[in-house]
C-alpha cells in the first residue's frame, strides 16, 4: 500500500519538525478565542511558499487538525468556542469546568479528538483514490459543473441564508475574473493599477478571513468580553484514558457522524459536533444529564469535529470541492503549490499526497499526546488580551500577504477585501462562499470556454453541457444542494414563526 | 427594524449586481461571456432576495443581521488605512510596531498609565523583532525599507 511506502518520509528531515511544531502551534492557536482554524490556515499559507510542497501541505493540514482540537480549550475553560466546530463542546464541557472538572473535560476532549481524527483520516485514505479515479472521466463540461457545484454547495449549506450564500459565491466568482480572459488573454475590469494581473488567492484568503476577525477582536476587547476562567484540578491522564475508551457508544457515534458529515461538501464541523451531540443524547439512557456536565457530550462532539477534518478533505482531493471553509483555504494552498485535485495528484504527485496523508494520521496521535500534556498550559494562552491578538493578527496578515509576491498592491487588495467582508458579514454574508468563488471561478470559466470551443465539433453547446450521465448527476447535485438548503431555511423560518406566535413578539 | 435592514441589503445587492451586469456587457468585445453570466445570476438571486424582503404580510427572516459598531471599530479602520499609507513611506517594520502599539492602547479596556504604555511598547518591540527574525532572516523576505526601518 502506498501509505506504508511513503510513511518513512513523514519522519524524515524537516517534515517531522513541521509535524511536531505545527501540532503544538495549532493547539495553542486553536485555544485562543477568535483564532479560527480557517484564519490560522490562511495566515500560514505565505510561510508554505518557502517550503517544498510536501512540507507546506503538512503544515497546513496539521494546523487545520490541531486548531480544531485546540478550540475546545477556550470552549471548556471560558465558555467561548475557539472555532465554530467546538460549539457543541460548550454544552457539557463548560458545565464540567464549572463543576471543578476542567482538566478531566480537556482530557476527554483531546483523547476523543485523536480517536475521531484517526477515523476521519482513514476515511480520507480509503475514499479519495477511488473518487479521484472517477474524476478521470471528467472533461471540460464536467469540470465546469464540478466548479459550480462547489460554489453552490458552500453557498447554500455554509450560510444562514441560502440566497445570501449564493449571492456571495457569485460575487466571489465575478471578482476572480478581474484581470485577463484565460483563452483570449484580453484584459478586463482592471480599473486600478493595483488590480493588474487580477486578484491573487493569498491576499483574498488572508483578507477575507483575518481582517474581519481583527475587527471582531477589537470589538470584544473594547467591550471587555474575556469570559470567566476556571481553575484546573489535578487528574491522572491514564484514569481519563481508561474512562474515555470505555465510552464506546459516544466515541463511535461521534466519530462516524463526524466522518459522514465531513464527506458532505459544505457541511462543516459545527454541524458534525451538534449532530453527534444530539444523536448521543437521544441514544443515552440518561439524556437529562446532558447540558449539566456529562462527559459523553464532550466525547461525542469532540470526536465528531475532528473526524470531520480528515473526511472533509475527501471531496477536495478527489474532485476539487472542499468539504468545509477551512478545506477551501487548504485548496487554495494546494493550487498555489501547483498541485491540482484529481487523479493526477495520486499519480504524478504520489509522494507529496501519501506523505501528507501519513503526516495527518500521525498528527492525530501527536495532538492527542501534546493536547493531554499541554492542556494545562493553554490557560495562559487564553489569557492573552484580545487587543494584543488583534494587533498581532493585523500585522501578520500584512506581512504574510506582502511576503508572497513582494507586492504592495496585494496588501491593498487584502485590506480592501477584508474590510468590505467585515461589513458584509454584519449583514449576513459569509466569507466561505466568496473565497470558494475566487478559487473556483477561473476553473469554471476556463472549462466553460474550452467546452464552448469543443462543443460545435460534437453536438453543440446545449447537449454538450446538459447531457451525459456525469453532467446530469452534477447538475442534479447542484439542484439538490440548493433545494435542500431552501427546505431547511423554510423549516427554520416556520419554527421561528411558531416560536414568535407562542411568545407573541412582533418581528418588524 | 431588521426587516428594513433586510430590504436595504436586497436593494443594495440588486444595485451592485446591476452594476456588474452593465460592466460585464461592453459593446462588441469578446471575452466577457462568463462574467456576464455570473453577473446576471447574481442579479436574479438579488431580485429573489428583494422579493422575499418586500413580500407583503408578516415576513419571518433569518436573524443574520447585526448592527455595525462604527463607534468602536472606526479607530481600527483608521489604523489599517494608516498602515497601508505609512508602510511604504516609513518602512514595514516601524509601521508594524506603531500598528501594534496603537491597537493595544486604543482598545485596551483598562485605564492607561505609564506602566501600561511601557508594557505595550515592550511587547510591540519584541513582536517586531520576532517578525524581523522570522520574515527577513529566516524566510528571506525583502521588505521595502523607507524613512525608518
Amino acid at each position: 500500500m502506498e501509505l506504508l511506502t511513503y510513511l518513512p518520509q513523514v519522519f524524515s528531515g524537516v517534515n517531522i519538525l513541521i509535524l511536531v511544531l505545527g501540532t503544538i502551534i495549532g493547539l495553542l492557536l486553536g485555544s485562543m478565542p477568535g483564532v479560527s482554524p480557517t484564519m490560522a490556515v490562511a495566515l500560514l499559507i505565505p510561510f508554505t511558499f518557502h517550503m517544498d510542497s510536501t512540507a507546506g501541505l503538512i503544515l497546513l493540514g496539521v494546523i487545520y487538525a490541531s486548531t480544531v482540537a485546540g478550540g475546545a480549550v477556550s470552549a471548556i475553560l471560558i465558555n467561548i468556542p475557539g472555532a465554530p466546530a467546538n460549539i457543541a463542546t460548550i454544552l457539557d464541557g463548560h458545565p464540567m469546568a464549572r463543576n471543578g472538572r476542567a482538566t478531566e473535560a480537556l482530557h476527554y476532549c483531546f483523547i476523543s479528538s485523536g480517536i475521531g481524527g484517526i477515523l476521519g483520516v482513514l476515511v480520507l485514505i480509503f475514499f479519495t483514490p477511488p473518487l479521484a479515479e472517477l474524476a478521470l472521466r471528467f472533461g471540460p463540461s464536467e469540470l465546469f459543473w464540478v466548479a459550480i457545484l462547489g460554489v453552490t454547495v458552500i453557498g447554500s449549506l455554509g450560510s444562514t441564508s441560502v440566497l445570501k450564500g449564493l449571492i456571495a459565491g457569485a460575487f466571489g466568482i465575478w471578482i476572480s475574473l478581474i484581470g485577463f480572459n484565460p483563452i483570449l488573454g484580453t484584459e478586463r475590469f482592471v480599473f486600478s493599477g493595483h488590480l493588474q494581473g487580477g486578484i491573487s488567492i493569498v491576499p483574498a484568503l488572508i483578507g477575507l478571513f483575518a481582517i474581519p476577525q481583527v475587527l471582531y477582536m477589537v470589538e470584544s476587547a473594547w467591550r471587555g468580553q474575556t469570559g470567566e476562567q476556571f481553575q484546573m484540578e489535578g487528574r491522572s491522564i491514564w484514569q481519563s484514558v481508561r474512562y474515555n475508551l470505555r465510552r464506546v457508544r459516544s466515541l463511535s457515534l461521534g466519530s462516524v457522524v463526524g466522518a459522514v458529515v465531513g464527506l458532505i461538501p459544505g457541511a462543516g464541523g459545527q454541524i458534525a459536533g451538534l449532530l453527534a451531540y444530539d444523536q448521543d443524547k437521544k441514544f443515552s439512557g440518561h439524556p437529562e444529564k446532558y447540558g449539566k456536565g456529562e462527559p459523553d457530550g464532550v466525547i461525542a462532539s469532540e470526536s465528531a469535529n475532528n473526524a470531520m477534518v480528515g473526511s472533509s478533505l475527501v471531496p477536495m482531493f478527489s474532485l476539487g470541492i472542499p468539504g468545509s471553509p477551512t478545506a477551501a483555504v487548504l485548496l487554495g494552498g494546494l493550487l498555489i503549490q501547483g498541485l491540482f485535485p484529481g487523479p493526477d495528484l495520486f499519480t504524478q504527485h504520489a509522494s507529496v499526497v501519501w506523505t501528507f496523508l501519513g503526516a495527518l494520521l500521525c498528527a492525530q496521535i501527536l495532538l492527542m499526546v501534546f493536547g493531554l500534556y499541554i492542556s494545562s498550559l493553554s490557560r495562559f494562552v487564553i489569557g492573552i488580551p484580545k487587543e494584543y491578538m488583534a494587533g498581532a493578527v493585523a500585522v501578520l496578515a500584512i506581512f504574510g500577504t506582502y511576503s508572497v509576491q513582494h507586492s504592495f498592491s496585494d496588501v491593498l487588495v487584502m485590506l480592501v477585501l477584508g474590510t468590505g467582508m467585515y461589513f458584509f458579514m454584519r449583514y449576513g454574508f459569509s466569507p466561505g462562499p466568496v473565497v470558494l468563488g475566487i478559487i473556483l471561478g477561473p476553473i469554471a470559466e476556463e472549462n466553460l470556454l474550452q467546452g464552448l470551443i469543443i462543443a460545435p465539433a460534437l453536438d453543440g453547446p446545449m447537449p454538450y453541457f446538459f447531457t451525459g450521465t456525469i453532467n446530469l448527476i452534477l447538475i442534479g447535485l447542484c439542484v439538490m444542494s440548493i433545494g435542500y438548503s431552501i427546505y431547511s431555511e423554510l423549516k427554520i423560518r416556520s419554527r421561528r414563526r411558531a416560536g414568535e406566535r407562542a411568545g407573541g413578539a412582533p418581528e418588524a | 427594524m431588521t426587516i428594513w435592514k433586510q430590504r436595504i441589503i436586497a436593494i443594495a445587492s440588486i444595485l451592485v449586481a446591476a452594476g456588474l451586469v452593465v460592466w460585464s456587457s461592453p459593446e462588441a468585445r469578446p471575452g466577457y461571456e462568463f462574467p456576464r453570466m455570473v453577473a446576471w445570476t447574481m442579479l436574479v438571486l438579488s431580485a429573489v432576495l428583494a422579493l422575499m424582503a418586500f413580500k407583503p404580510g408578516k415576513v419571518v427572516i433569518p436573524a443574520d443581521i447585526e448592527s455595525v459598531p462604527m463607534r468602536i471599530i472606526w479607530p481600527m479602520l483608521v489604523i489599517l488605512a494608516g498602515m497601508a499609507y505609512l508602510a511604504p513611506r516609513l518602512g514595514f517594520l516601524s509601521t508594524s510596531f506603531l500598528v501594534f502599539v496603537a491597537t493595544a492602547l486604543v482598545f485596551s479596556p483598562d485605564r492607561l498609565g505609564v506602566r501600561r504604555i511601557a508594557l505595550v511598547v515592550a511587547i510591540a518591540a519584541c513582536f517586531t523583532v520576532s517578525l524581523y527574525l522570522l520574515f527577513v532572516l529566516l524566510l528571506g523576505v525583502q521588505l521595502p525599507r523607507a524613512l525608518l526601518f
